[in-house]
């Protein structure tokens, strides 16, 4: 597998551990304007993640659209 | 251009941000709006799982939309089933595929229906001040009545269209109610002190919250309707992009999650949900409780059209399936006319069977419709997903996983909601073993991957060998 594709799919790995660490979230203390951590931590990553797939989509372009021209010769 | 496609896919021509707000209405349904508030409202943190689900459905997505969309460009599938048919060349498999396609959508269109409901009854109890069963009964008729013409009347185009208004509606909706709850309690200590049990999760249901959204996050995307938004995509670049966003999306779920929780301190909306007995009004009572009438009325306007819209969107992809992958298999020189034509009607008679499920669950749990659905579709998961990267799986291995998949959740839906010999309705959708309570649709994945992994590794490779004579033909 390119280089690329290993770290486009590690990217989508953290995106997914990243929601999966539940025990990690479970407690209620810090509170975020009353709110326990169970609740805005995960809120949190919800957003946090969609910079995470953004950087996955931008490096998969290149399979679309290389920009060197050594690339050409791949081009589907 | 085929006359059922069109209709159904809007002529593959939306533009990225049409395709972003389309897949957004998809995704984002009554099942957002106001199944899991009530979830939250009635048990706490257990159905907070819907946040991160939302955040690892959209990584399966990357994972799999964009290599679907590539091979049904270059080949001219329309639906999954298209290129299973093709994949595994097996009538059997894609027919099975079509057929739990539009199984798995029906509970899911119910809670669309359920979410239709609410908005209407709540609307009705404002207008009437009666919160009665008849409200609800006639809420229910009415609005089942409008998601039959609207689908009928508009097709896809009609629903995109519906679908930006709905979602600017929502978002203001969201924002505004949120803000003027929590500037009138004074934060979300208020409503945690009514229900301290619901700051955390009580650690036995650890398995259960991680399989829920583990499991969610596998089956979103195998749905029909969520196929036939990442098919309408106008590149890769810009399916990948707009997926990458609609976890923003998600951030309103979680909002409109912990209204579930705000309900508590708000009396007025209280005494509301206390009328309809149902956790289901938690979010239109507390609208109702918050905004200024004219803009409670819209907000809950939009709630309505935010399960009308995806109902349509879901019976459009059944009707679409029946016709193209099943009916058209046994008769293939359906014309063009008969096929949207049957298309339409299939998607009306699927509605009414939905509406048989609105009544299998109460309208509190009305989010177990949706992980019912749920259970079902997860089982296209290695023919849909996991073979468009690989050869592995054998065509007979994979409907034998897949039909004991079927039969191993639907089993266990049944006997996970038996109390004392009565089947209590679909309250629950997880099944006590060994190892906690876990979702059934990661148990019926779990066998049906192990079942199709082991037969595939020992039936033969069959060769594709071009000899001068005609071969055996070979059975599907």
């Amino acid at each position: 597998m390119k280089g690329r594709h290993v770290a486009a799919l590690i990217l989508l790995l953290i995106g997914i551990v990243a929601n999966l660490l539940t025990p990690l979230y479970n407690t209620s203390k810090p509170m975020l304007g009353g709110l326990p951590f169970f609740y805005w931590s995960q809120t949190l990553v919800l957003f946090l993640v969609t910079f995470v797939y953004l950087g996955f989509s931008y490096i998969m372009r290149e399979d679309e659209q290389p920009t060197s021209t050594q690339n050409k010769g791949e081009q589907k | 251009m085929n006359k059922i496609a069109e209709w159904a896919l809007a002529g593959r021509r939306l533009g990225t941000f049409l395709a972003f707000l389309l897949v957004g209405a998809d995704l984002y349904t009554a099942y957002t709006f106001v199944a899991v508030p009530s979830g939250v409202f009635a048990k706490g943190a257990l159905y907070f799982f819907a946040v991160p689900y939302v955040g690892v459905t959209f990584a399966i997505a990357l994972a799999f939309a964009p290599k679907l969309w590539e091979l049904s460009r270059k080949n001219g599938y329309v639906t999954g089933s298209d290129f299973i048919k093709d994949k595994f060349q097996s009538k059997t498999l894609s027919i099975l595929t079509a057929i739990t396609g539009i199984v798995a959508l029906l509970p899911y269109i119910a809670l669309q229906i359920v979410g239709m409901q609410a908005a209407l009854a709540t609307m009705l109890y404002y207008a009437i001040g009666s919160a009665s069963h008849t409200v609800e009964e006639v809420s229910l008729v009415i609005a089942f009545l409008i998601l039959a013409a609207f689908t009928f009347t508009s097709g896809l185009r009609g629903a995109t269209l519906t679908a930006v208004f709905k979602d600017i509606l929502i978002w203001i909706t969201v924002v505004v109610t949120i803000v003027v709850t929590l500037v009138t309690i004074g934060g979300f200590q208020t409503a945690f002190s009514k229900v301290p049990a619901y700051a955390t999760l009580p650690p036995k249901l650890l398995p259960g919250y991680m399989t829920l959204v583990l499991g969610s996050a596998l089956a979103l995307y195998l749905y029909p309707h969520a196929v036939n938004g990442v098919l309408s995509a106008e590149s890769k670049h810009k399916l990948r992009v707009s997926t990458s966003l609609l976890p923003l999306y998600g951030l309103g779920l979680a909002l409109l999650a912990l209204f579930g929780i705000l309900v508590y301190a708000v009396p007025s909306a209280l005494s509301i949900v206390k009328h309809f007995g149902s956790g289901i009004y938690a979010v239109p009572a507390l609208i109702t409780a918050t905004l200024p009438p004219w803009l409670a009325g819209i907000a809950l306007l939009g709630i309505f059209i935010g399960g009308l819209v995806p109902a349509a969107i879901m019976a459009i992809a059944q009707g679409n399936l029946l016709t193209r992958n099943i009916i058209k298999e046994f008769k293939p020189n359906l014309s063009e006319k008969a096929e949207s034509d049957i298309a339409k009607w299939a998607s009306a008679v699927f509605k009414f069977i939905a509406l048989g499920f609105v009544f299998t669950v109460s309208s509190t749990y009305a989010i177990q419709l949706q992980l019912l659905g749920g259970i079902l579709i997860l089982q296209l998961l290695p023919t849909l997903f996991l073979s468009l990267y690989t050869n592995y799986f054998k065509k007979e291995a994979s409907i034998v996983g897949l039909l004991l998949g079927l039969f191993l959740g639907v089993f266990m839906a049944f006997e996970t909601n038996v109390v004392k010999g009565h089947f209590t309705g679909f309250n629950s959708s997880l099944f006590d073993t060994p190892i906690g309570s876990l979702y059934i649709g990661v148990i019926a994945l779990a066998a049906n991957l192990l079942v199709s992994a082991a037969l595939s590794a020992v039936i033969p490779r069959r060769e594709v060998v071009q000899l001068p004579q005609p071969q055996n033909k070979q059975s599907s």
